[in-house]
């Protein structure tokens, strides 16, 4: 099985397909691997452009290091692998959930590797009135409160029976209990609005319509240079899972037809059944 | 895996071969436990009798490509697939493609 080796660790990936885009696909936290974008949306992709996807530090088949699960152990990671797999180009980078946060890390403190970026319920916490410690905190319970309640998580427990849900659910307790993980994230720092602000890739980002942080899309809507927001109707935070079709065909769109040059100000994302507006 | 017996009757590509390699991938991707409850057969579905995880689909599809060569393309194959087909996989699904593909 591929792995490559990164800052010291092994990380499981899949790299399919070519073209002229290389897009990197992050998946969320936990009960997440790469499995999810594998299964929905890359091999799709992967008959267009350079497709890469990976599991995150700790997650899939990837090391499991007792520590470094802060936001910016992540962003180094994904720097790490892209310079082993000698990418030389910058990638489109897709991430769902937490991995939304590692994208736009990712952009904010390496802004030439990141072509654009597409954001699926991107939990980015904003530090907007200062309150550094105050919004640290809710920054870290809001990521642990993502993967220790959502009704993802419920659901994937409830449909795993057996053998898989003894695996999974070990694996969880395991990356949760026996790792640094919960602390990192609880001490990863928020985004300011001022870095924000000069990450300025064109960026797509995707919500669900009954999203319990669907407000953090207006929230970078209003905040990022040249971002556009899609809200999906009727689906929650398992945009991804629950309007499949939808979103490969915004993420397809984005990248094969030119969605990042519309954000100069061209006419919104036109897909049906999607709301949308630009910000910026 | 005592559940495979081939005679002389049966067609070259009756899909045996292919089975057989398919179970020692899964094998070397999930454990020998997984041949302790299960028998392996065409009607076996990876998700609902195997419990496979879904990252174990993955490295077992990837296993298989590198086995099979150029003559497969799973990207294309699970590509043209939507998320339901591909979680009510069952494995003669996969042996005639691959069969197809390498006839």
């Amino acid at each position: 099985m591929p792995k490559v080796r990164a800052g010291g660790y092994d990380f499981f990936y899949q790299r399919m397909g070519q073209g002229e885009s290389t897009v990197v696909f992050i998946h969320g936290l936990v009960m997440d691997n790469l499995s999810s974008w594998w299964y929905t949306v890359a091999n799709q992709m992967a008959k267009h452009a350079d497709v890469i996807c990976y599991d995150l530090r700790g997650h899939g088949l990837s090391d499991r290091p007792e520590s470094g699960y802060q936001i910016s152990d992540a962003v180094e990671d994904l720097k790490n692998i892209l310079a082993a797999l000698d990418l030389r180009r910058p990638v489109h980078i897709v991430g769902n959930s937490y991995g939304g946060v590692v994208g736009l890390a990712t952009a904010s403190t390496y802004r030439d590797l990141v072509e654009s970026l597409v954001l699926i319920e991107a939990h980015a916490a904003v530090d907007e009135h200062s309150e550094r410690k105050r919004n640290q905190l809710v920054h870290g319970l809001d990521l642990a409160g993502l993967l220790l309640t959502s009704d993802e998580l419920a659901r994937w427990l409830e449909d795993a029976a057996g053998r898989k849900m003894n695996r999974m659910a070990r694996s969880a307790r395991t990356l949760i209990y026996d790792t640094t993980m919960v602390d990192d994230l609880r001490d990863s720092r928020p985004f300011t609005p001022t870095e924000l602000k000069a990450i300025d890739c064109p960026t797509l980002l995707i919500y669900g319509e009954n999203s319990d942080i669907a407000d953090r899309g207006e929230l970078l809507v209003n905040t990022l240079p040249r971002a556009r927001l899609c809200v999906i109707p009727g689906v929650d935070h398992s945009v991804l899972m629950e309007a499949t079709r939808s979103v490969r065909d915004l993420i397809t769109g984005w990248i094969l037809n030119g969605g990042p040059a519309s954000t100069n100000g061209g006419p919104g994302v036109n897909t049906a059944g999607v709301q949308s507006g630009s910000g910026g | 895996m005592n559940d495979i017996h081939t005679t002389a009757s049966d067609p070259p590509t009756a899909g045996v071969s292919t089975l057989d390699v398919l179970a020692a991938v899964l094998v070397e991707v999930v454990g020998d436990d997984l041949l302790v409850d299960t028998e392996i057969t065409l009607d076996t579905s990876f998700n609902d009798d195997l419990e496979l995880e879904s990252i174990e689909f993955v490295a077992l599809s990837e296993k298989l490509q590198v086995h099979f060569g150029d003559r497969v393309d799973f990207v294309s194959w699970i590509g043209d697939m939507e998320l339901e087909e591909i979680i009510g996989l069952k494995v003669g699904q996969l042996v005639s493609y691959i069969d197809e593909c390498t006839r």
